[in-house]
Parts: C-alpha cells; structure tokens; sequence
C-alpha cells in the first residue's frame, strides 16, 4: 500500500558477533539505545513497541518492563525473517490510526538461544523426520529446480555472496570482515547439495532497532526524517495448490502495487534479506526487475557492490554480518536509513534517495517461502 | 560413540496421529475432500481449497517421480549427523510428485546422490528409524 505521514527517524544495531555470550535482553538494550541516540530522543519519547526476535523466550510487555517502558501500544510479530518489515507496518498503520506518534521496533537474537516457542507442527513431523535440513534443505531443493529450469548457476549466486563480502570489509560491525574469493565460495564444503558453506549464514547474537514516527512529530524531532513511501506483506503463496512452483514466491504478488509511487528504475539500491544468495536471486525476479528465471543473468550485467550500478545488502547482509540468530531481519533497515542519510561512511551509495527493502521468513511444506514483505524508503 | 536418541513425529493434532497410524501399518494417507474432490498433503482441518469439511483417507499407490532433492551433509540434528558420520553418506531429502498430484517431502535411501535425477520415478517402502519400532515412509529408485 502506498504510506502517507509515517517517517523513520532513527535506528540502531549492535556489533554482530559470537566471540561473546550475553544475553538477548542485553542485545536489544543496546540496539535501542542506539535508534535513540541516532533519533536525538529519549526512551520517555516512545509510546510504543513491536518485537519481532523468534526465539525471545517471554511476551513482549515482559521486555518491555526490562528495559522500564510505559507504553500505549505494543505488538508481537511473528513472520520470522520478515518481521523486521512487518514490525514496522504495524507501527505505521497505528501511528496512521492515531495511537501513538512514536514507537521503536526491535528484532535480534542470542546463538545459544533455542527456539522453545512455537515452530512447525508441519516441519516437525513432516519434513524434519526425513534428514533435519532446516531451511538450508528447503532452499536447496528449491535452488536446483530454478538452476535446471533457467539454467541460473553457482557463479551466479556466488557473486551474491563474494560482492556482500566486499561491502562487508567497511562495515565495521560485520561479522565477516575479509575478502572471499569465487573459488573460495564455490570450493566450500557442501551443507546441503547445491548449498555450500558461504551460501549459509553464520549464526551470531546481536541485534538492531529502529524509531517509527508519525511525520508531524518526525518533523519536530529530527532534522532528517526518511519518509515510508509504499509497503506489502504476503503471507502464504499457493497454499491452495499441491504442485506448486516453488521457485516463485508472494512477492510477485504485489510488487506492481509496491513500487507505484515510485519506480523500480529510481531505487538506487536494495538490502534484501539474504538467508541464503538463492534468496536474493528469488526477491530479485518475483520483485519485477527482470523476468522470472533471469536473475542469474541480471545478476552478470551488474555490479552489486556500494559503489556499483546496483547495489545490493551494502553493509554486507547477514551472509557476511552474520545472522542474528531468528532476528536478523531489522539490519537490513537499519542500512536502508544509514544509506538514506548520508551516514554510511566509505560505503555511502552516492547520491542515494530511494531504497527497497526485503523481508522473508518461514518455510511452509513444500515453499521456501511462507512470509514475504518490501517497503520503500526516500529521503525528501 | 553414544547413540542419540531421534526425535518422533510430535503427532499434535488428531489427523497427524491418524496419518502417523496409517505408516505404521505400512499405508501412505492422503485426505480427500469430498465436497470438491481433491487430495491433499500434510493433513489438515479442512480442504485448502474449498475450505469444506467433509475430509476422507484414501491410501497413495505409493509410486511417484522425484521433483527435486538435496544431499544434506551438515544437518540441524545430532541423530543425523551421527548417521551421516556412521554411514559415510549424505541424507537424500526429496520432493516427491505422487502419481496423485500431491507433493510430499520424503527420504531416497539406497542412492548414490550423484546419480539420481529430476523426474526419476520412485517408490514407496516403509523403513523404522533406527533404534526404534517407528516406521517412516521412504522411498527408492524403481529401475
Ligand atoms: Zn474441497
């Protein structure tokens, strides 16, 4: 849907790292002190809380009372790797209600924490009984159908992850911060087959948050708002059909709507979320800036780094910062805004005005992807 | 080296017991809908298409071709990384086309991964986990 007076106004992350354990709580303390600092605001400013860390092991008002906020509105969202975008539509449609004028939304994860909430019932007794692969197997079954029906490569998707990697070594929070090579991708061990190591991300705790405000109250607090031009959600795609196509996903099924206001040509770069390059590859055709199954190929006439023609997860993603483990989805936000802003230092997008950003999380039975979400940002 | 133990099918909802109940005896359930007529896989509550509620089991002939697949080689659990490690080769995850249009999430056993191809035609066996009276639903190569 196309957004009218809603603004980011700050955003946070922590380092992403597993050199160390602390706890979740901790990681989203400091995620958020970071959006508030970023915002110039203090905590008593925000009125509102979506959480979206999966395997938070208590209610969100529970950590809400840790962090000593009062609150007027908070949500739980639940979409896995898309609740970072999702957190920030529930945010939106309130601020738009009139609920609040302020809410911080917050996403990360802590490695030696495991998912006791809930999971598939599906998963569990359908699929994980047959090999455990998690969604690297999911992916990977996926990704073979899409390389034996159009052709699409492991050079291919390893420029994802080697062009990542290159934005990666000026992020100074990135997990990952030296050069990989193409031989180097294509001659890691194999995980799940055609998935090798560096098409996997690496498990880390950390964390990122991110200050949703409406326009009037953005305008009074801060100097340089970025502004929520467009965003869609789609959860399930083809869940009525059995023989599905698993290689096309719900983001074709708004992508027309999402960038009607403005174009796929004007975005000047895109920080989709990359579990795995396949997935990249898959927002990148099912999004509409190229036609299904010539991603591998729109991937070869493009550079994908910062300073490329189409930059693509310029802080290096989660394929080089490391996965918050369940709750990486808020980085790429967090880099959507820094970029928006000018603030991204060495690996600043020249003259960037106009970001995407892609969310997806959970796998259903036989689709990658069971929750897909984007949203538009412009700096004005 | 000390076995781990696997983890069962949780079996929440009553149609995923009657579904687990059908392996037992060596039968692969679907449900049909008999408002609208089709079949579907997992089970559920419903039709998933025309939302109706009059569901019955019918049994799959047991033969199907392979959609795609993967060799998983670092799964996400200790039984089956014991497994791969005992036995030296890749777990073969597939899905798997039905010769009644459903696809379902399934393990090739006795195959070499790098001979098996899209399309290749399988079929049913039921094989317990090891350690275990529990049977699942496999499949193999069929000539
Ligand atoms: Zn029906």
């Amino acid at each position: 849907m196309q957004r009218e007076g809603v603004c980011i106004i700050g955003y946070g992350e922590t380092a992403y790292t597993n050199r160390e354990e602390r706890s979740l709580d901790v990681y989203l303390a400091e995620a958020m002190k970071g959006a508030l600092d970023n915002a110039g605001i203090s905590k008593e400013e925000v009125r509102g809380m979506a959480e979206g860390s999966m395997f938070l092991q208590e209610y969100t008002p529970h950590l809400a009372e840790r962090l000593g906020l009062e609150l007027d509105w908070v949500q739980r969202v639940d979409c896995g790797g898309a609740s970072g975008i999702v957190s920030i539509r529930r945010a939106a449609d309130a601020i738009q209600a009139g609920s609040l004028d302020v809410a911080v939304c917050l996403c990360g994860g802590a490695r030696h924490l495991h998912p006791a909430g809930p999971t598939s019932l599906w998963a569990r007794d359908y699929v994980d009984p047959f090999g455990a692969g998690g969604p690297a197997a999911a992916i990977a079954i996926t990704q073979r159908v899409h390389m034996a029906k159009y052709g699409t490569t492991r050079q291919q998707l390893g420029k994802i992850a080697v062009s990542q990697r290159e934005n990666a070594l000026l992020n100074d929070k990135a997990y990952f911060r030296t050069p990989l090579t193409m031989e180097e991708y294509l001659n890691a061990e194999m995980i799940a087959d055609p998935l090798g190591l560096y098409d996997c991300c690496r498990r880390v705790n950390g964390a990122a948050a991110v200050i949703v405000a409406s326009e009037r109250r953005a305008r009074e607090l801060s100097a340089n708002p970025i502004y929520l031009v467009s965003d869609a959600e789609r959860t399930n795609f083809q869940a009525k059909e059995q023989l599905i196509d698993g290689t096309l996903s719900g983001f074709s099924a708004f992508s027309d709507e999402l960038f009607s206001r403005i174009s796929r040509e004007q975005i000047d770069f895109a920080q989709l979320y990359d579990g795995f390059p396949f997935v990249v590859l898959m927002q990148l055709e099912d999004l509409g800036f190229c036609k299904k199954g010539m991603g591998g190929s729109f991937i070869d006439s493009h550079d994908l780094t910062y300073k490329g023609d189409f930059p693509v997860n310029t802080g290096g993603g989660q394929l080089s910062s490391g996965q918050p483990a369940g709750g990486g989805s808020l980085l790429f936000v967090a880099e959507a805004v820094r970029q928006l802003r000018g603030e991204a230092g060495p690996r600043q997008v020249k003259n960037a005005k106009a970001g995407l950003v892609g969310g997806l999380g959970l796998f259903s039975y036989t689709s990658p992807i069971m929750c897909a979400a984007a949203m538009i940002l412009e700096r004005r | 080296m000390q076995a781990v133990k696997p983890k069962l099918p949780s079996m929440v909802e009553l149609n995923d017991r009657t579904f687990w109940e059908g392996v037992q005896n060596e039968k692969f359930l679907l449900q049909r809908c008999s408002d609208c007529g089709r079949l579907q896989f997992p089970p559920g509550p419903v039709c998933r298409n025309c939302f109706g509620s009059h569901l019955f089991w019918e049994q799959a002939c047991g033969r199907g071709t392979i959609y795609s697949f993967t060799a998983i080689h670092v799964p996400a659990s200790p039984f089956f990384k014991q497994q791969i490690e005992t036995s030296g080769r890749p777990i073969i995850q597939a899905f798997i086309d039905l010769e009644e249009q459903v696809r379902i999430v399934s393990e090739i056993v006795d195959c070499d991964p790098g001979e098996l191809r899209l399309g290749a035609r399988v079929s049913l066996m039921f094989q317990k986990i090891e350690g275990t009276d529990f049977k699942l639903p496999k499949f193999r190569v069929s000539g």
